[in-house]
């Protein structure tokens, strides 16, 4: 083993010098490929620079070159899902790095925030109790701050993924109680439209939606969408031929 | 040293990048066709999001939060991306620079973003400041993102104790429900489709703020076809509630006015009889298939119906026509399916 490199490597990455550390990583892989510990450490270099694919192909790397996963593995393999915005896949992890070692209040908070990003919320209570049961909980508190810290961004980046977000300026969003249930229900019907690209009545209610909070071209892409499922749909023809009105006339109707 | 490209750092000196946020971390941000720091030309702000939101695990965070700091400098920039970048701040122990971005989002008056409150409650938990905490907490209680609601409430039962007092999230106050029922007078058209994505993806909340609102405009209406849409919208919510006797009453209310409405005959058929209350769900899922020939949906349920109450050889008839006139419906097995079969689709 190179130590010297790899004392290197481990400088640079822990002043934040990631590309340099990067580099050595990679070529430490290169002499020494039989070193799970290697590979966790430089996975952990490729998940801070934000290389998913990277992180994740090293971790099943050094997981293939032992007989069970190590509590250093699980751990970072938990802490990339969790950057990434894994939330289920990640408590798995700390899951089983909390039965394998039931006094790592650690884990069991991981296991806990994993939960709550996943919207379990009767497994992140049944969790809660364990933690408590094993640390104090102003303890307890930091652990769960700790590992959220790890896990806001990726529940972040999960919501924007499933268009659960606003993307619009505060200033912007007019917070009337029809235009929340409107939006909210406009991002449920995006997300069935993906997922069911046939359904006809799904687009015809997105643009209603859409209509209604005054996102016009979005309102005529979901309609023709529908339309173009099913060309009789009276509902979204008598829609289409609003929407293609300009607003003057169809005031005037 | 680091290997910053200095073209992807914005022009203007002013903005808050900085050099050492993103030291050691390459930014090839000007691949061609890009317009990394200011966002590509015409792109929505849900587009740049999600254009952001891959790039931070596709190899390309650094860029990914260069460009989230340029945008924080526009006015239009959304609350989810001033959030974002605090969180990557976060993840990498810049807890000042986080802090720093989350103080100008409520400076924008953006109280109530549930991931906001949630990192900000993490820092106060962090530096064990009890004041924060206390005021943090509140302020996620309160939350009145709808959709938020329920998350927050697990998220706050998760880090609280039991010796430690929280007050518990308001139920819609009756100037919401009266502001919604108001706004729901001006526009009954979207009160379709606002029921059918609580029936797609139900958020517990929502679904009871506008079961509430349109009960409060219901006995307004004297014309029918108000009316009607009013019954099957509070039908569906009851449903969606677990609430099968108000389900029922809403439904036979609404076939008063049109005893053949086929969607209403479908909410009766999935809820038990009361003869005091009205006809039984076969007699009204009969009379709308009479009417509705051309529902299969209408027939199906029926089908449904008597196999549930043991009329199995009328069922099997019925079942036979209905297969021979929908080959391709996906609801109701073959007819030489085998009795296991039909008992499933008929449970």
């Amino acid at each position: 083993m190179n130590y010297g490199r790899l004392t290197q490597a481990r400088v640079h990455e822990h002043d934040g010098r990631l590309r340099e550390a990067e580099e050595l990583y990679a070529s430490l892989l290169r002499q020494h490929a039989d070193q799970p510990d290697v590979w966790i450490e430089a996975a952990q270099v490729a998940g801070a620079l934000g290389e998913d694919d990277t992180a994740m192909r090293r971790l099943r790397h050094a997981d293939s070159l032992t007989p069970f996963q190590s509590a250093r593995w699980l751990a970072a393999a938990a802490r990339q899902h969790m950057h990434a915005g894994r939330a289920a896949s990640a408590g798995l992890c700390w899951w089983k790095l909390a039965h394998r070692e039931p006094a790592d209040a650690r884990a069991w908070a991981g296991l806990l925030v994993c939960a709550l990003a996943a919207r379990k919320g009767w497994l992140a209570l049944r969790v809660r109790m364990t933690l408590n049961d094993g640390v104090d909980s102003a303890e307890a508190r930091r652990l769960i701050a700790e590992q959220w810290r790890h896990m806001a961004g990726g529940a972040l980046l999960d919501a924007i993924r499933n268009k659960q977000v606003e993307s619009k300026a505060p200033a912007e969003v007019d917070r009337t109680p029809l235009r929340s249930l409107l939006a909210s229900a406009a991002q449920t019907l995006e997300r069935h439209a993906d997922k069911h690209p046939r359904r006809a009545d799904t687009h015809y209610h997105l643009s209603t939606c859409r209509d209604a909070l005054g996102e016009t071209i979005g309102a005529i892409e979901a309609i023709d969408a529908a339309l173009t499922i099913n060309p009789n749909y009276l509902a979204a023809q008598r829609l289409a031929d609003r929407l293609a009105q300009p607003e003057d006339l169809a005031l005037a109707a | 040293m680091p290997t910053i490209d200095k073209k992807a750092t914005p022009a203007d000196a002013t903005t808050s990048v900085r050099e050492d946020d993103v030291k050691g971390r390459r930014c090839d941000a000007h691949r061609p066709g890009d317009d990394t720091t200011g966002g590509m030309v015409g792109e929505k702000s849900s587009a740049r999001l999600a254009r952001l939101a891959r790039w931070c695990v596709q190899g390309r965070l650094a860029c990914a939060e260069l460009e989230l700091h340029q945008w924080l400098c526009e006015p239009a920039c959304p609350t989810a991306a001033r959030v974002l970048l605090a969180s990557l701040l976060a993840r990498r122990d810049a807890d000042h620079d986080a802090q720093a971005v989350l103080t100008a989002l409520d400076e924008q008056g953006a109280f109530d973003d549930v991931h906001a409150l949630r990192l900000r409650l993490t820092f106060a938990l962090m530096q064990d400041d009890n004041d924060a905490v206390a005021h943090w907490t509140q302020q996620l209680a309160d939350t009145t993102d709808l959709g938020d609601a329920q998350d927050a409430a697990a998220w706050l039962q998760a880090v609280h104790w039991d010796d430690e007092q929280v007050a518990p999230p308001e139920a819609p106050g009756q100037d919401v429900v009266e502001q919604l029922a108001d706004e729901l007078r001006r526009q009954p058209g979207v009160i379709p489709s606002l029921v059918h994505a609580q029936r797609v993806d139900t958020d517990g909340d929502a679904a009871v703020l506008l079961r509430v609102a349109i009960e409060a405009t219901v006995d307004e209406y004297i014309d029918d076809r108000p009316l009607l849409q009013r019954c099957w919208a509070l039908a569906e919510l009851a449903l969606l509630a677990d609430d099968p006797a108000a389900a029922r009453q809403w439904a036979l209310r609404g076939l008063e006015i049109d005893p053949y409405h086929a969607t209403l005959a479908l909410v009766v058929a999935q809820v038990e009889d009361d003869l005091t209350e009205g006809p039984s769900a076969q007699q009204v899922l009969a009379r709308a298939n009479e009417a509705n020939p051309t529902y299969p949906d209408v027939e199906a349920a029926l089908i449904r119906r008597q196999f549930a109450e043991g009329q199995l050889a009328e069922a099997r008839w019925r079942l036979s026509t209905w297969q021979q006139r929908h080959p391709d419906h996906p609801s109701l097995p073959k007819p030489d399916a085998g009795q296991d079969d039909i008992q499933e689709a008929a449970a």
